[in-house]
């Protein structure tokens, strides 16, 4: 069994559709990349999954359940928590806060609270050198860590990553995607979207959307085989 | 302080389109009809009113004119102004004084009709009153904004009364001053008419100003600053005239509020005065001239338009014991609160089938683009993403940018700044 | 740092400022005492209006009103013969009632809408409050008795007296409350984790959602305790006026309570603490000057009435204008 199946999901904004029929599955320990232009719902998708939208139709199944249209209270505490496009730190707190509000779920426990920090902060050893900095100082590629070990301090199941290499450099993106391999060996299934063709050397699976739906699915590497969608959507010829 | 961009944007005014349909000349024809009957009807019943209606009228009007000052702040600016007492009180005062103390027409010395030379210059100095405050707080308006000047105005009202109404030789202290009017509009009915054609022309100059360039750039700055900078033209000053437009407005309402009961005393004016005309314009539909005028007019003759009602008559006046007048506190409120909820444009968004008809559309209940109010989130996700897939060079140009910090080690202050602009247009409404 | 700094100065201001006004005859001591007294009013409100301001970005101009209400449903239980503490509860209880209302029904209908159409509609609301009042209590004043009586059953004064000037118990009693409130709510917002959780909701709502937080039940829980302060505020307020008429704390505290805060910043609680006393003692200054100074044979009250409005217009103008973010304008 998948420990996520999306089947014939259809979502949008007032009265604009988006996604339309969307279905794919996620196996446990899996990293998955999520690719296609701007635009093509990649990231409706993601906050569908975390039930920030709320799903027009079809079914969401997590880990056996069936969790369509779920509150993101009760979606966080199943174990699926997003890290958003757009880092969206919490700029006046400093980084220990950030990852104190992360860690929400767990509030009542202190002692697993300090277990689960110290356990992100070995992913991102440079949060800890500015423990106590406010995080809207931090500079682009220092958010996106700080966003990414605040979301793994809800202790996911599956994390869904948009756009984690937006704006960063191609070191800093290299460091991200190795960070993020990291995580998914320790145990955590990953779905990552992306526009930046480097993610798929971590990839076990792709999917490529377009216009809300999904045209083409493979493994990883395969993708890069394919030059007209290598053109179409990573605009790299690799 | 904050510099949120939405503090300076409020409910959009009601604008309408260029539309394609045009009425035949059957159209027309039966527009023009239905506009000359509503006009005959109108006149013909506040010509024959009784005295003491004429006297709610000419409230209703000075009304209007106090919710077209404030309709200029709030709804063409989108400042808020919370002491409008203070300066329609002092058109009021300085108008009375003018008469009573300048002139020599006081009527502890027998004179009780005031001449017409001295009673418009009073109206004349009572508007300049209004002029040079409201240019103050339009200076002030400035540079501060939004929330804070909220605060200032309210705190400016509160000095208003309980120091500027307090100087004795400008009001009398509790006694009051008298403001006798002139025998030209003497009676109630006479200054009435004069009211009424005053808020006429008060419409027009309000018409004509936000067709100016000024009114067209004050509009575009209340939508965005940047478009506004990019207008390239002296939008500050253009400002200052809307804040002093709205401070003539403002003047003049006060004077013929003073002459309408012939004296002026301090506790017509109070802090609850000036909140309830803020909640008339926003009923009425911010930025709407006529939605502005109705709404205010309703709330000037809610209390006699009850006293009509008998059966409500009797409920409040028997069963309950109260004044109607005291109905307007809670159920003015009441209704601004639905309207920003339930109806946001107001009354003039409610009729605005009606005048969009007579003004020549088609009949409809659901105008083109109005099915569902557009979000300012919406409009705003969408200017971001026409961005992102049009101009990609602008794409580019960020990502170099913050490739160049990263490189740096410097603080990524700038990305902080769009990023708390992208936060409010990511707010994904569920 | 910056507010144990900024408090330091200004208590020494507060000491030189006495020293010096011991020197004069018929000085300002009294009214500097009584001041810091009126402060911890202004600050208990101002306590609420940075808390909504912190939580929500919304200016809360119904916060006085929680006040006045809070007064009228102490005065009712009273007349009815139930003992004041009883009273107490029952002004308390109803006003977090009004406070989840007003949450429920106005706020959280328009947390998508601009700030400053929730300012206005917090305006309809207090306004609303006030019509209320009038239409159910009626124009004319009540008195409403303190906690403490001011003078015992013999006639002599309870409480302490400062500068020959006897300070009712009521005074102190609100002094503490403030003190020991401003420093739970320090505490609340830098220690606990719904305390975080407020501020994150503040900085970022979409995010907070993202993070599993139920952002209603912060707002919820901000005008819960924004109404319990207006209440408290209120209940301590009213029966030093000795008259209970409504729209009271709109008319007498939301405006210096509102300066105050913005003194400090307006996010800061120990701001709205300092600014509150500060503001306080800057409107009773000027009471004194008022009567104190002449410009030729007029007392300067006479020329100028209202010299302490006059005063907090200018503090306030003068802190906008120069320093917007208040003497400790960081979150705290
Ligand atoms: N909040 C919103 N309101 C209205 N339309 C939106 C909103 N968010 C996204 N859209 C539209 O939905 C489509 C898909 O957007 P999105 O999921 O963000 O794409 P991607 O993440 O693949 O770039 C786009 O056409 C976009 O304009
Ligand atoms: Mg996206």
């Amino acid at each position: 069994m998948s420990l996520l199946e999306v089947q014939e999901l259809s979502a949008g904004y007032g009265s604009l559709p988006v996604l339309q029929g969307l279905s794919f599955k996620i196996e446990e320990g899996e990293t998955a990349v999520l690719l296609g232009l701007n635009g093509a719902g990649k990231t409706t998708t993601v906050l569908c999954l975390a039930g920030l939208i709320k799903p027009w139709g079809g079914k969401i199944t997590f880990d056996g359940k069936n969790v369509t249209g779920w509150d993101p209270r009760k979606l966080v505490a199943e174990g699926i928590v997003l890290v958003p496009e757009g880092r969206h730190v919490f700029p006046e707190l400093t980084i220990a806060q950030n990852l104190r509000i992360g860690a929400w779920p767990y509030r009542r426990d202190r002692k697993h609270t300090r277990a689960i920090v110290e356990q992100a902060v070995e992913y991102f050893p440079r949060l800890q050198e500015r423990w106590t900095q406010l995080a809207g100082t931090l500079s682009g590629g220092e958010q996106q860590m700080l966003a990414i070990a605040r979301g793994l301090m809800a202790r996911p199941k599956i994390l869904l990553i948009d756009e984690s290499s937006l704006g960063l450099s191609p070191k800093l993106t290299k460091t991200v995607f190795e960070v993020v391999q990291k995580i998914n060996s320790d145990g955590t299934t990953v779905l990552m979207v992306e526009q930046n063709a480097g993610v798929l050397k971590i990839a076990d699976r792709a999917f490529v959307m377009e216009k809300g739906t999904l045209v083409y699915e493979g493994q990883g590497g395969e993708i890069l085989d394919h030059a007209e969608i290598r053109e179409a959507y990573l605009g790299a010829p690799a | 302080m904050s510099t949120q961009t939405d503090e300076t944007q409020t409910i959009s005014p009601v604008a309408s389109e260029p539309s394609r349909f045009r009425p035949s000349t059957r159209g027309w024809a039966i527009r023009l009809v239905v506009i000359a009957l509503l006009a005959v009807v109108t006149v013909w019943r506040v010509a024959t009113v009784q005295p003491l209606w004429a006297d709610h009228i000419s409230l209703a009007a000075i009304f209007a004119i106090i919710g077209l000052s404030l309709n200029i702040v709030l709804g063409y600016t989108g400042q808020v102004s919370l002491g409008h007492h203070a300066f329609v009180g002092l058109g009021a005062f300085i108008a009375a004084h003018h008469i009573t103390e300048r002139a020599g027409c006081a009527p502890e010395e027998g004179c009780i009709e005031s001449s017409l030379g001295t009673f418009s210059v009073a109206i004349l100095l009572a508007i300049l009153s209004g002029v040079i405050s409201a240019g103050l707080l339009g200076m002030v308006a400035l540079r501060i904004k939004g929330l804070y000047l909220a605060l200032i105005t309210l705190t400016y009202g509160f000095v208003a009364v309980n120091s500027i109404f307090e100087i004795s030789s400008l009001t009398r202290g509790g006694a009051g001053m008298p403001a006798p009017r002139p025998a030209t509009f003497f009676s109630d009915h006479k200054y009435m008419v004069l009211c009424l054609g005053l808020l006429g022309v008060c419409m027009f100059i309000d018409w004509r100003f936000l067709r100016s360039k000024m009114g067209r750039a004050v509009l575009a700055v209340k939508s965005s600053e940047a478009v506004a900078a990019s207008y390239a033209v002296n939008v500050t000053a253009y400002k200052l005239m809307a804040f002093m437009l709205s401070g003539a407005f403002a003047g003049l309402a006060g004077a013929l509020f003073a002459f309408r009961r012939q004296i002026v005393v301090a506790p017509d004016f109070s802090f609850s005065t000036a909140l309830l005309w803020v909640l008339m314009v926003v009923v009425g539909g911010l930025g709407s001239r006529l939605g502005v005028v109705i709404g205010s007019m309703f709330f000037a003759l809610f209390p006699f338009l009850i006293q009509l009602v008998g059966f409500l008559n009797d409920f409040l006046a028997n069963t309950l014991q109260r004044d109607p007048e005291e109905l307007t506190l809670v159920i003015g409120p009441f209704l601004a609160l639905l309207t920003m909820i339930q109806f946001p444009g107001g009354i003039a968004e409610q009729i605005s089938p009606i005048t969009r008809w007579l003004g020549g559309d088609r009949f409809t209940m659901h105008p083109e683009g109005k099915h569902h109010k557009p979000s300012l989130l919406q409009r705003r996700r969408a200017k971001k993403q026409g961005l992102e897939v049009h101009d990609d060079a602008e794409l580019v140009a960020t990502k170099s940018e913050d490739l160049l910090r990263d490189a740096a080690g410097e603080p990524d202050a700038a990305s902080t700044q769009t990023m708390a602009a992208v936060d409010s247009s990511e707010e994904v409404k569920s | 740092m910056r507010t144990t700094i900024v408090s330091a100065v200004l208590v020494v201001l507060l000491g030189l400022g006495l020293l010096v006004g011991a020197g004069v005859e018929n000085g300002p001591n009294p009214f500097i005492t009584l001041g810091v007294m009126n402060g911890a009013v202004f600050g208990l409100v101002a306590l609420g209006l940075v808390l909504v301001y912190k939580g929500t970005r919304v200016f809360n101009f119904a916060q006085g009103e929680f006040g006045t209400i809070a007064a009228y449903l102490l005065f009712l239980s009273i007349n009815r013969g139930w003992p004041y503490w009883v009273g107490i509860l029952v002004a308390l209880a109803g006003t977090v009632l009004i406070g989840l209302v007003l949450e429920r029904g106005v706020i959280r209908p328009l947390i998508n809408a601009p700030r400053i159409n929730v300012l206005v509609a917090t305006i309809a609301a207090a306004l609303f409050m006030i019509g209320m009042e009038i239409l159910i209590a009626r124009i004319e004043p009540r008195s409403l008795s303190p906690i403490i009586a001011a003078v015992d059953s013999s006639g002599n004064p309870n409480g302490v007296t400062v500068f020959n000037l006897p300070i009712e118990p009521q005074r102190l009693i609100a002094l503490g409350v403030l003190l020991s409130l401003g420093g739970v709510l320090a505490w609340f917002f830098s220690k606990t984790d719904l305390g975080l959780a407020v501020l994150a909701t503040s900085q970022d709502a979409f995010a907070t959602r993202v993070m599993g937080i139920g952002i209603e039940r912060m707002s919820r829980f901000i005008w819960v305790s924004a109404a319990l302060l207006g209440a408290i505020a209120g209940i301590l307020y009213v029966p030093l006026t000795g008259a209970l008429t409504p729209a009271v704390m709109t008319s007498n505290i939301l405006i210096p309570a509102f300066t105050g805060a913005v003194i400090g910043g307006m996010t800061s609680l120990p701001g709205a603490f300092v600014g509150g006393i500060v503001i306080g003692v800057v409107q009773s200054v000027g009471l004194w000057a008022g009567g104190h100074f002449t410009i030729g044979e007029k007392a300067l009250q006479e020329v100028i009435p209202g010299v302490e409005q006059v005063t907090i217009l200018l503090v306030l103008l003068a802190v906008l204008l120069s320093r917007p973010q208040g003497l400790l304008g960081k979150e705290a």
